[in-house]
């Protein structure tokens, strides 16, 4: 057997079949997108459920993550400072492009973030916000950068942030209205984030809830990848664990039934 | 405006920023155990040590026109300067005169100083503290009269620790001149060598040893035209000529630029006055870096970077680049795989400095944290591009504290009390990511008095509250100006966001201070 991935000749070590398996499926899938991202090494998003959603495992180094939300104060922000500590524990520094100032950093050193290694821009003007993205985005030095984006991003920009990400190789986190849903896109993934309701049982009043606030992640875009695929997290308040709801449960949430009545239809994104 | 005071002796001036303005020890005094004496025009601000010496220095290197001999207190965070005034005082016309003189000038430039000439340094210091009954006084003891204006000050004149002054305290002794009378051999075995060496540099039989201040010499290149230009080209060759000039001379000196400074001097062409025709007007482009650096490829890009953006309201007619603050160059032993390291450092290190230069120091930013309840003060920025770097400019910000790798789950040591010490434990839920610099008013209902709230209104829209969390109180003391005392909720909505809002306790109102996003 050869390694299908090389292509080398002297490369002619067996492998088994769960490998051969996998490396035709990041051939197959290079194929499909044209990009160099199915390469790259993953970093975790600080949760095995999302990751299992995931189409490479995790989020692909030298990418663009579009997170999208319809409302502020849903929790999409903390998913993102999440993978941002993730991407960081690799080496790094973390990158916050806060042009509405209102980004507080002793809540993302709450979540994990080092403040010895967050860096935070506020630029003036939408260009200068484009221009300090794609500037820490090709630092080589820079492992996340965390950045609200506004609605309007023509495509030039947004491909040369892409390109900009691809030659640094840290993880673009964006965080974007879900308004731009549908649109071409140049980013690896783009993830819905939407707020579910915790049981009326568990809503309690006075001190600390013991369960915290629950998500549901839907994967509404991979280049290149089969998508559609949605998963309910739960992030404790406590111990800022992020895991699925079914896991923290203990049981499967969806009974079979339901999940044959309501199927996931997986769909062939639209290419950027 | 700055205060300082001063005091005098034959032998040294010296100056000192007061630490005991009449006012602020009256207010910590009077409103210790009644905060609401305090008046609310009084301002509070945070003391900055870092900034007191850059300044003290500065005033040192400007005191050179008074002495040949200037000289910084040793130790750890300086407060006066010693000027070596023997010998000098009658360039001035005497040492009356030159008191005169030193004062006026500081007045001039905004400072309150007070003055004291005395035969050693170690009764000018004591005199200048402790000897002078106002602000802008000047103490001036006469030749061989200095033992008997030391022997009325009380102990701590002498630059002596608190706890041997609080001994001696304990056992009567307050003043120098008790001291003076007691036999040296005992002091010393009962209250350390310390004690008997201060008072003897005091009285003068034992000399106290000073280390001239010594500006740092100037790093500077300029060129003038003899014919004004409009050309940009010519513009960019000569500010790159210059930096290559300036590069040089740090490299002599084996230290880099920490700020830069490039001014272009214009001529003005409005043709309608005459009279302006001949008026220069300057242009200055300022940039700051986060790592000493000496190349000038490197400092040409940032100045560039700024340069496009410049508008020339004249013909230019001459160029002027300077390091105004510079630092040693790091040197570093290298080793053999740590290439991609160094490499991914000096990348971040170039990218600072871009970032700075285009969008300003103030936009480039590291967060710390301050020992401070209240949310919306709890954090400090601090500009990663400075003129000044911390540590005599050794390294920049990033890096200058080593942590272990952060595991998965740190957050029990995330949030530090005071700045670069752990204290305090905080949850990752209990601070919203989005926080609104100044709190906004909010309409909530409390089905209970005093209780949680139901239901508010923000930007016109109803949000009924299904679950929160809280109440977490956050008082703040008085000394830190009008006190806060807030009860904080985080409130989850019918439609799953959550937001951090709170009771203002002193009136009942409420408002939204963040959005856990």
């Amino acid at each position: 057997m050869y390694s299908i991935h090389s292509g080398s000749p002297m490369n002619l070590q067996p492998r088994r079949p769960t490998d051969k398996l996998s490396a035709l499926r990041r051939q197959l899938r290079r194929l499909e997108s044209g990009c160099l991202s199915v390469d790259r090494p993953v970093i975790s998003s600080g949760s095995a459920a999302l990751d299992c959603l995931l189409p490479a495992g995790g989020f692909c180094r030298g990418t663009l993550v579009e997170w999208l939300s319809a409302v502020g104060g849903n929790g999409t922000g903390t998913l993102a400072v999440i993978a941002a500590r993730e991407a960081a524990l690799q080496g790094g520094v973390v990158v916050v492009i806060d042009r509405e100032r209102w980004f507080y950093p002793p809540a993302a050193a709450c979540w994990g973030i080092d403040l010895e290694k967050l860096i935070v821009i506020r630029p003036r003007s939408h260009q200068d916000e484009l221009w300090a993205l794609d500037q820490t985005l090709r630092c080589t030095g820079v492992a996340a950068v965390w950045s609200p984006l506004p609605v309007q991003l023509d495509q030039r920009n947004f491909r040369r942030l892409q390109l900009a990400a691809e030659r640094g190789g840290g993880l673009g986190l964006l965080l974007r209205s879900d308004q731009v849903r549908g649109r071409p896109s140049w980013s690896d993934v783009q993830l819905l984030v939407e707020p579910t309701k915790c049981p009326a049982q568990e809503q309690v009043s006075g001190s600390f809830c013991s369960r915290g606030r629950r998500l549901r992640i839907q994967l509404i875009r991979s280049r290149g990848q089969v998508c559609g695929g949605s998963v309910e997290l739960e992030i404790d308040d406590v111990t800022g664990v992020v895991k699925s709801v079914s896991e923290s449960d203990g049981k499967s949430t969806k009974h079979l039934a339901a999940r044959l009545a309501a199927p996931a239809s997986p769909r062939r994104s639209a290419r950027a | 405006m700055p205060l300082a005071e001063a005091a005098c002796s034959k032998a040294a001036v010296s100056f000192h920023e007061t630490s005991s303005i009449p006012g602020r020890q009256c207010v910590g005094r009077n409103v210790k155990n009644d905060p609401s004496k305090i008046s609310p025009s009084v301002v509070f601000h945070l003391h900055d040590i870092q900034a007191d010496c850059e300044s003290l220095e500065d005033l040192a290197g400007w005191c050179d026109q008074f002495s040949p001999l200037v000289s910084l207190e040793s130790n750890d965070f300086p407060s006066t300067l010693l000027l070596e005034v023997a010998g000098v005082a009658s360039l001035f016309g005497g040492e009356d005169a030159l008191a005169r003189r030193v004062t006026q000038s500081f007045q001039q430039r905004g400072y309150t100083v007070c003055i004291a000439i005395a035969d050693t340094i170690g009764a000018a210091w004591a005199l200048s503290h402790f000897g002078v009954r106002s602000a802008e006084c000047v103490v001036r003891s006469e030749e061989g009269e200095g033992l008997a204006a030391l022997a009325l000050l009380p102990l701590p004149a002498l630059r002596l620790p608190d706890e041997v002054v609080e001994l001696l305290g304990g056992l009567g002794v307050d003043r120098i001149g008790q001291l003076m009378r007691m036999p040296r051999a005992d002091l010393s075995s009962r209250f350390g060598s310390r004690l008997v060496r201060r008072l003897e540099q005091a009285e003068g039989t034992v000399r106290e040893l000073v280390v001239a201040h010594r500006a740092t010499p100037g790093f500077q290149a300029s060129w003038s035209l003899e014919h004004p230009t409009d050309s940009r080209h010519v513009t960019e060759s000569l500010v790159a000529k210059l930096l290559q000039r300036v590069a040089g001379l740090l490299v002599e000196r084996d230290q880099g630029a920490m700020e830069l400074e490039c001014q272009l001097q214009t001529i003005c062409s409005d043709g309608t006055d005459p009279l302006a025709a001949h008026r220069v007007s300057k242009i200055t482009i300022r940039v700051g870096l986060f790592q000493p650096t000496a190349r000038a490829a490197h400092l040409w890009e940032l100045v560039k970077i700024q340069l496009e953006g410049v508008r020339l309201p004249g013909p230019l007619s001459g160029v002027v680049v300077q390091a105004v603050t510079t630092a040693p160059l790091q040197s570093r032993q290298y080793e053999l795989f740590d290439g991609e390291v160094l490499h991914t450092k000096r990348q971040l290190a170039a990218l600072i400095d871009r970032l700075s230069s285009r969008l300003g120091r103030e936009a480039v930013l590291a967060a710390r944290w301050r020992a401070d309840a209240q949310p919306e003060r709890a954090c400090r920025y601090v500009p990663m591009a400075s003129g000044r770097s911390p540590h005599n400019g050794r390294q920049g910000r990033l890096g200058r504290k080593k942590r272990s790798r952060v595991k998965s789950i740190r957050y029990a040591d995330a949030r530090p009390g005071r700045e670069g010490e752990k204290e305090r434990t905080l949850t990752p839920a209990v601070r919203p990511l989005r926080l609104c610099c100044s709190p906004l008013s909010l309409e909530a209902l409390s089905v209970v008095p005093d209780g949680p709230p139901v239901q508010f209104s923000y930007q016109n829209q109803l949000h009924r509250i299904v679950r929160h969390w809280g109440p977490e109180r956050i008082e703040t003391g008085w000394w830190r100006g009008p006190s806060v005392r807030r009860d904080y909720y985080r409130a989850e909505t019918t439609d799953g966001c959550h937001f951090w809002i709170f009771r203002r306790l002193s009136d009942g109102k409420w408002f939204l201070q963040g959005e856990f996003v």
